[in-house]
């Protein structure tokens, strides 16, 4: 059933993938979560090997964005029903806490979930507006116009919860 | 990952603000100081997914649902996205909180799909139609009154996850709606939404392996 080929075509996909979808899944979830998500996301890229794009990387994105949703929802489900907690927002990833920029997460976390998320696509992943288009499940044109509104909100949300003293900056680390 | 300017993305071109947006972003970067996998760590996972069956049918040979037999059949020109369009501005609203905060605050989330009349003929299901959706859900039915289905979503394929989908409007017909998805309370349904409309014709139905394995097909798992 499991041809050399096709085991030679996933370990090339693995290849180009792995490294951003673990800095992907580090943005967006706990280590653990990470860990979890990125297995999944890998299965299911070995189970549908014969729809994989030639440029893997936004379509498997989309794969690992639904496998971490739905792994979040199920443990925030399990937190409801565990102890009627107070719910707990998902676990977010580790930011800098070198004395980086700390107005930037928050005026991040202050957005709507979708328009930060296109920033983090835009900014970390580095993703062309096509490329988004194609993790989102929508279109390049939808894309831009959405994108240009989140920027907007971005800035708006830094204007209001900058520190006064400084971080109006970047703190020259460059990846 | 991309040769492509990545300020090359506003509608109406960069904002003279995009490049300090951009440095003050990345130099937030979780990521920024994850070291690449190691090779062995790579063959590893790679391996792991390998070692998993392949339960899953070939995509390329998509197997047409049976038609139920315990309704009438109903036959649409497939296409669901072309029947809710014609009949989008009767019925189909866009569900009110789709793509909004899927995060958990104090209850359970809750998303709307409508649904729209079926007429015409229906074409066999296949992966691919599946994949031409925006939401699709695995879920069971908690209740069933007043032209609305309520189910508690057990996984999400595609869309903006929400542990509730209410399917209907207050007030519809409920044999509009149970054309459509003949949906009993405590049954396990599989679901597909375009535009905030069910997708009718066996693309959503009874849970069914057949019926999930098409899902896992066109939404990988």
């Amino acid at each position: 059933m499991v041809t050399e080929d096709r085991a030679l075509r996933f370990e090339a996909v693995v290849r180009a993938v792995i490294d951003p979808l673990r800095r992907f899944l580090a943005r967006r979830t706990d280590a653990a979560t990470a860990e979890d998500v990125l297995a999944d996301t890998l299965l299911v890229i070995w189970r549908r090997l014969d729809d994989v794009p030639a440029e893997p990387l936004p379509w498997s994105f989309a794969v690992a964005r639904n496998v971490l949703a739905n792994a979040e929802r199920s443990e925030r489900r399990r937190q409801r029903l565990a102890a009627k907690l107070e719910s707990q927002p998902a676990a977010a990833a580790d930011w800098p806490s070198d004395g980086g920029d700390l107005a930037l997460p928050a005026a991040l976390a202050s957005l709507r979930p979708q328009d930060a998320e296109l920033l983090r696509l835009w900014a970390w992943e580095q993703l062309s507006p096509a490329e988004m288009a194609v993790a989102l499940h929508t279109t390049p044109n939808a894309v831009s116009i959405r994108l240009h509104r989140a920027k907007a909100a971005l800035r708006e949300a830094l204007r209001k919860t900058d520190d006064p003293a400084g971080h109006e900056g970047s703190e020259g680390r460059t990846r | 990952m991309t040769t492509d300017d990545p300020f090359d993305t506003a509608a109406d071109g960069p904002h003279p603000d995009d490049h300090d947006l951009l440095a003050r972003l990345s130099a937030a970067d979780p990521a920024a100081s994850l070291p690449p996998a190691a090779p062995a760590e790579v063959t590893r996972l790679a391996e792991d997914a390998m070692n998993q069956p392949l339960d899953t049918p070939d995509v390329t040979e998509p197997t047409p649902l049976e038609p139920r037999r315990s309704r009438p059949l109903l036959w649409i020109a497939v296409a669901a996205a072309a029947a809710v369009a014609v009949f989008g501005g009767f019925l189909a609203l866009r569900p009110t909180d789709r793509g909004d905060d899927p995060v958990a605050a104090g209850g359970p989330t809750v998303s709307h799909l409508q649904v729209a009349p079926v007429v015409g003929r229906c074409a066999p299901v296949t992966a691919e139609t599946l994949g031409q959706q925006d939401v699709a859900f695995d879920g069971v039915v908690t209740s069933l009154a007043d032209g609305v289905a309520t189910l508690e979503v057990s996984h999400w394929y595609r869309g903006a996850p929400t542990d509730v989908v209410k399917v209907g409007a207050p007030g519809l017909d409920q044999r509009q709606l149970l054309d459509v998805v003949a949906f009993e309370v405590g049954d396990r349904y599989l679901v597909a939404g375009h535009d905030g409309a069910v997708v009718p014709c066996g693309a959503s139905g009874a849970y069914t392996d057949q019926l999930a394995g098409l899902y896992s097909q066109a939404f990988g798992g």
